[in-house]
């Protein structure tokens, strides 16, 4: 049953990439409903099957790998349809789609492989929170880095006056520096939030916070960098590159906190 | 029947000559109502660039003599003057003329916007007269929606190719809204004027305008419903507006020094210069000032020139579009010919029978096989029956014109599709 439901997820998100696809190449709104509408489906369908497998479990599937890239996607696709109601940017969901498309895809064939990495007597509810916020917060930070992404090209453009014709399909500079602010704020309330229960579940397990694990050292250095984004911002009145410089640190501070730490260093988090 | 393209354009006739032709809706009508003998169906297309029938008739030789002699007769000019001048495409090269038209490949500006408007009216004008049928509605509905898929799918109509389009284009690519932005112009000229009111149609409502000449400030500022300045009052209001238009004579010149300490008071907004003014008003080290975006008329010509390249290389992708439209066309009208409307009737109905047929053997498996080939005769036979009468029927309509509207009409009530899709449906 699980298993056709991660077939039928991924087969929706597949479908709104192909539509993402097409809107980016004729740019007809026409293709944009479709992917969004294909994305709600697939969110719909998605929720349904991490809802079966935590009532299956008792836990949320954070456990196996397949989870962990079904709960990512989950979060990015909850994350832009946020972002997608919120500002309204068409480009957005063509932009992000292929990715959750790519995460459900990998998430169902680990799914074939179901093998738990993760003792199930963590999963306390402490622990489960923990995880979702950070996956959330990090979903923000992944759309904020792509939207940064986006303003770091059109301002370079703009700049250089040179207008490349693909670059008519970004929205503008204000609409994407906004969006920026936005997912960045508040995937760093998220990230924070989901800090502060890694900090007390840290407390239970260990009885102590070890500051200098990678993963933990990262996860507030990038509270610290995107806070001082927050702070050039407002504080200092800068805009354009020198803040999305910032953005893009923190993001792939983040990525590799987030998953470069496991595989090139050694931490104490399972995952 | 055949459709036509009988007309002149601006790469055939020179203005002269044009200009003798461009008639108002009401007398263009006139003239397909002279010719009705002759066309069945017409519409007549009026622009500064070209005049051009698009007709259905059966005789095409003499009807493009009617043509000039309606049109003589109306203008009092010689035919033979101006014969030389006339082109003339018959079906697929007619059908692919006028979807190149209404997609403004063969327009003198490639890729404009308003000639698809002026199809859509000469079309809208005829039909309103009755002068449209079954034909021209299909193929001109057709080079509609081919127009339309050409200016999405392509870049022929993607970027302005005009100077003060450009501007209005990059504040749109800066700006969220440009409602809610204001503008400064610094200096009363005739490009800024013009770019100015581009940035008006495009919903800018704030104008400053600031001159040497307080007069010319007032007269360009009650066009715009701007405020007029002096210079050095509207200098100040480069920390509250959100594009600076210049384009003020010689000896003006705003030093990078200058400008940045506006700019610091402006909390990192951005803010878009647009320098018109040659020699130039803005020294080009502003640019590289943080969230400051410069343009002076050599960029926004470099964007213009770009932008007509990127239109041409869209041509091809274009064309590969409407030659696809046009077969599209060619099949429909095919398809609606009686021969073949006849046979997709009858297919239909066979394959209702077949399946019926195929549904009561599964019922009924044990059916001795005598029966079941006198019962597969019987459907047959009905079948045939309930056809024969439409079918004499449809072969007796003698109007081309009315065939064509049978023929319409039972592809819709029938959902008539090509053989092949029965084939795969079974």
């Amino acid at each position: 049953m699980i298993n056709i439901l991660y077939v039928l997820t991924t087969f929706f998100y597949g479908v709104g990439s192909w539509f993402s696809f097409r809107y980016y190449k004729t740019i007809e709104s026409l293709y944009e409903k479709k992917a969004f509408q294909w994305l709600l489906i697939g969110f719909l369908a998605q929720g349904i099957t991490l809802a079966s497998q935590w009532g299956a479990t008792g836990f949320a599937p954070l456990d196996r790998i397949d989870g962990i890239l079904m709960i990512l996607s989950f979060t990015l696709t909850g994350t832009l349809i946020f972002g997608r109601i919120k500002a309204s940017v068409p480009i957005l969901v063509s932009l992000f789609l292929p990715l959750i498309f790519l995460l459900s895809l990998l998430g169902f064939v680990e799914n074939i492989k179901s093998i738990p990495f993760m003792d199930a007597s963590l999963m306390t509810r402490g622990m489960i929170l923990h995880i979702l916020l950070t996956f959330f917060g990090f979903s923000n930070f992944t759309v904020g880095f792509g939207v940064g992404v986006a303003f770091w090209i059109q301002e370079n453009q703009l700049k250089q006056h040179q207008i490349k014709s693909w670059s008519y399909r970004l929205p503008a500079l204000e609409v994407l520096d906004n969006l920026t602010v936005f997912h960045v704020g508040f995937g760093f309330l998220f990230w924070a939030v989901g800090l502060v229960l890694g900090t007390m579940q840290a407390y239970q397990v260990w009885n102590r916070l070890p500051l200098l694990d990678p993963k933990i050292l990262g996860s507030f250095l990038v509270l610290v960098i995107y806070a001082l984004f927050f702070v050039f911002r407002w504080a200092l009145g800068m805009r354009g590159k020198k803040t999305m410089t910032l953005v893009m640190v923190g993001y792939f501070l983040a990525l590799f906190t987030f998953l470069g730490v496991r595989f090139f260093l050694t931490t104490q988090h399972v995952f | 029947m055949k459709f036509i393209v009988y007309g002149l354009n601006h790469t055939t006739a020179p203005i002269e000559v044009r200009e003798k032709y461009a008639l108002e809706q009401d007398k263009a009508l006139e003239v397909l109502r002279a010719l009705k003998t002759q066309a069945l169906e017409g519409v007549f297309l009026s622009t500064c660039n070209r005049v051009e029938f698009y007709l259905a008739t059966e005789t095409v030789d003499r009807l493009i003599e009617e043509t000039h002699k309606a049109l003589s007769s109306i203008y009092k000019l010689k035919p033979v003057d101006v014969k030389k001048y006339f082109y003339c495409y018959e079906d697929s090269e007619a059908f692919y003329h006028l979807f190149r038209v209404a997609s403004s490949l063969d327009s003198m500006v490639l890729g404009e916007a308003q000639i698809l408007g002026q199809v859509k009216d000469a079309y809208e004008g005829s039909r309103e007269a009755g002068m449209t049928g079954v034909l021209l509605n299909g193929i001109f509905s057709r080079a509609f929606s081919a127009a339309k898929k050409v200016r999405s799918q392509t870049e022929i109509a993607r970027m302005p190719t005009n100077i003060s389009s450009v501007a209005v284009d990059l504040a749109k690519k800066i700006f969220s809204s440009l409602n809610e932005n204001k503008v400064l112009i610094l200096g009363a000229g005739d490009m800024s004027e013009l770019t100015a009111k581009y940035l008006a149609d495009s919903g800018v409502r704030g104008f400053y305008v600031a001159n040497r000449t307080l007069e010319k400030a007032k007269t360009l500022a009650s066009k715009l419903n701007g405020i007029s300045l002096s210079l050095d009052e509207g200098l100040k209001k480069i920390t509250e507006v959100d594009i600076v238009l210049t384009s003020v004579g010689s000896g003006f010149s705003l030093r990078k020094e200058e400008i940045e300490k506006f700019i610091k008071l402006r909390g990192g907004r951005s803010i878009f210069i647009i320098d018109m003014g040659v020699p130039r008003n803005v020294d080009s080290d502003v640019g590289k000032l943080e969230s400051v975006y410069l343009y002076n008329i050599d960029n926004l010509s470099a964007i213009a020139n770009e932008n007509r390249g990127e239109r041409q290389k869209a041509v091809e992708a274009a064309e590969y579009i409407l030659r696809e439209e046009v077969d599209k066309l060619c099949n429909w009208l095919v398809s609606l010919e009686l021969v073949p409307t006849i046979t997709r009737l009858r297919d239909r109905y066979e394959f209702i029978r077949d399946a019926e047929y195929q549904d009561f053997l599964d019922r009924f498996p044990n059916l001795p096989e005598k029966e079941k080939k006198a019962i597969e005769r019987l459907t047959r036979d009905i079948t045939l029956k309930v056809l024969h009468e439409p079918t004499v029927n449809l072969k007796k309509v003698e109007s081309k014109v009315d065939r064509f509207e049978f023929a319409r009409m039972l592809h819709e009530i029938f959902s008539l599709k090509d053989r092949n899709d029965i084939d795969r449906k079974t």
